[in-house]
């Protein structure tokens, strides 16, 4: 029996480890387990009224903070029937849009470019790819400067509560950001294309169940019910039904599985389910760079971010241009018909789908919650596909170094782009080999 | 106008001095002084970019411009991405050609003794 121990998986969001065990040539276990403190925020936010949750459950995350802000918020106004305005829903289409833009850009050029172009971190891959640095901290800063400009802060927005947003900013200054994002359209172009070229592993798993969100009219974000490639389709308001979360022994995160199967949620599975309704700008670079979609090449995950970069730029450019955002008064809950409500929202994040599921009282006080992390769903994926890419490696070469089957282990968890911290929640291997 | 870009957390006592010396300063000469909210604030700055912070290991206020002497801190994930991060990158990829980091003595609690130590190093820049 062989065991390998990796003790840490660098740059992913949050501490995991790995446990790998090989008998005669064949991974027979695989094994992911988050070793972060358990966080309690279903618990922390229970008693809490209405008003007071969403900025505690933004701090869920660090980098998903808007995210798990509108999550929250859409929640809450379903539970206690608040209706949102169009102004208000293009306001946190254009705040989680900034944030995806800087997830994205973080993620495939900090921790994932440096994998592909043989160097330990982004520091050291400066400076030889000096450019490309520079374009992604340009990139990041104009993502920065759009959620600043709609949240309030490029970091825990405070600007959107459960009913509409408490500032609008002056329109000199979306006029500006809108500029900014025009002009970073060509660097994201640049990131598509070098991401595109990159020699990923000729690896699939065809089986795999991608899940997203799906809206008819447009790219999947706040709203729309939840698809598969396989057919599966039902509302958010159903998601007890379909996805099954569960504990694993010596893991503080939790997993998820759809049907009894695991499922992949995120970049690679939104394109894949809804290349169509991509920009005009990214259909037309897809087929220019002769990109093969959809696919179930999950090292492709990172090329999808970068292709959602450039979507949601365009997607927030043009919603800059026909905007013209004026104060309006916060939408207030109605306690009159004195009954216990329920709500739930589903919506799409840089990593996934992420629900937030609150019931409140008659008078508006939170007595249940549950908050699925798309990290939790896919860690039953990653399992698989380490197990399923490893087999395959080994079948081809036996007798490969364990340092580079650990590199491989690596690359393919950060092509999942994992919050640990979130699922509970860096990265440690155990290998076993018999 | 320069900016210097005061960091630090107002709620942990030995972390807090150069916020509260921006709360107190706002300007000195033609230097305006910011509480940094975010390390990726710096991402907006071109050629030089200035910085007022807690530094353990230093005695006296003073400046630090040498960058070797940025340690850079092992960043495992987003999370850890940190100022020092930031100014690696900025300086590596040539966007940055100096670094200026105003360093406050790690425990001194003294902001009037601070700020005038502050105004003599500004006054010959």
């Amino acid at each position: 029996m062989k065991k390998i121990t990796l003790n840490h998986i660098t740059k992913v969001e949050g501490h995991a480890e790995v446990n790998i065990q090989i008998a005669d040539g064949i991974v027979d276990q695989c094994h992911v387990h988050s070793v972060e403190g358990a966080r309690h925020f279903e618990s922390i936010i229970k008693g809490r009224k209405y008003d007071e949750i969403t900025l505690i459950t933004s701090r869920i995350c660090g980098i998903c903070s808007c995210g798990h802000t509108i999550a929250s918020i859409q929640a809450i106004e379903n539970a206690l029937h608040i209706e949102s305005t169009l102004q208000t829903r293009l306001l946190r289409e254009l705040v989680t849009i900034g944030e995806r833009i800087r997830s994205h850009a973080s993620h495939i050029y900090f921790f994932s470019l440096p994998d592909y172009l043989g160097y330990g971190n982004a520091v050291e891959m400066a400076k030889e790819y000096g450019q490309e640095v520079k374009d992604c901290l340009e990139i990041i800063r104009v993502g920065n400067q759009l959620i600043e400009l709609v949240g309030g802060r490029d970091m825990h927005p405070f600007v959107p509560v459960a009913g509409g947003f408490t500032k609008i900013s002056k329109p000199k200054d979306f006029l500006r950001v809108k500029k900014e994002l025009t002009k970073i359209l060509p660097l994201i172009e640049k990131t598509v294309t070098l991401f595109a070229g990159l020699s990923v592993p000729d690896y699939e798993k065809p089986d795999t169940v991608f899940l997203s969100l799906e809206n008819q009219k447009t790219f999947p974000l706040h709203t729309g019910k939840i698809i598969s490639n396989t057919g599966i389709e039902f509302p958010p308001e159903q998601y007890e039904e379909f996805i099954n979360e569960y504990f694993e022994k010596g893991s503080s995160a939790k997993f998820a599985t759809i049907k009894g199967k695991e499922f992949m949620t995120g970049a690679l599975a939104r394109i894949n389910n809804d290349e169509d309704k991509l920009s005009p700008r990214v259909k037309k670079l897809i087929q220019k760079l002769n990109i093969k979609l959809p696919s179930a090449n999950l090292f492709l995950n990172n090329l999808a971010q970068a292709l959602e970069i450039l979507h949601w730029t365009d997607r927030a450019v043009s919603i800059l241009e026909k905007a013209d955002f004026k104060p309006e008064p916060i939408k207030k809950p109605d306690f009159k018909n004195g009954k216990e409500r329920r709500g739930i929202s589903a919506i799409e994040v840089p990593r996934g789908i992420l629900f937030h599921d609150y019931t409140f009282t008659k008078d508006g006080i939170l007595k249940k919650a549950n908050i699925i992390t798309p990290t939790v769903q896919n860690l039953p994926d990653m399992e698989m596909n380490l197990k399923t890419y490893l087999n395959q490696i080994l079948k081809k070469e036996p007798k490969k170094p364990k340092e580079e089957l650990v590199l491989e282990i690596e690359k393919m968890v950060r092509s999942f782009d994992p919050c640990f911290s979130c699922s509970t929640h860096f990265l440690k291997i155990n290998w076993t080999e018999k | 106008m320069p900016k210097i870009y005061c960091f630090g957390n107002e709620f942990i006592p030995d972390d807090d001095i150069a916020v509260l010396l921006a709360n107190k300063i706002k300007r000195i000469n033609h230097f305006e002084f910011i509480k940094a909210e975010s390390p990726m604030e710096i991402l907006a700055e071109k050629e030089e970019l200035w910085i007022l912070d807690v530094v353990k290991g230093v005695s006296k206020t003073k400046i630090i411009d040498n960058p070797q002497q940025l340690k850079l801190t092992h960043s495992l994930t987003c999370h850890d991405l940190d100022v020092g991060f930031y100014l690696k990158l900025l300086l590596e990829t040539g966007k940055l050609k100096m670094v200026r980091i105003i360093a406050l003595p790690y425990g001194e609690k003294n902001i009037n003794a601070l700020e005038k130590e502050i105004v003599k190093i500004l006054k010959k820049k």
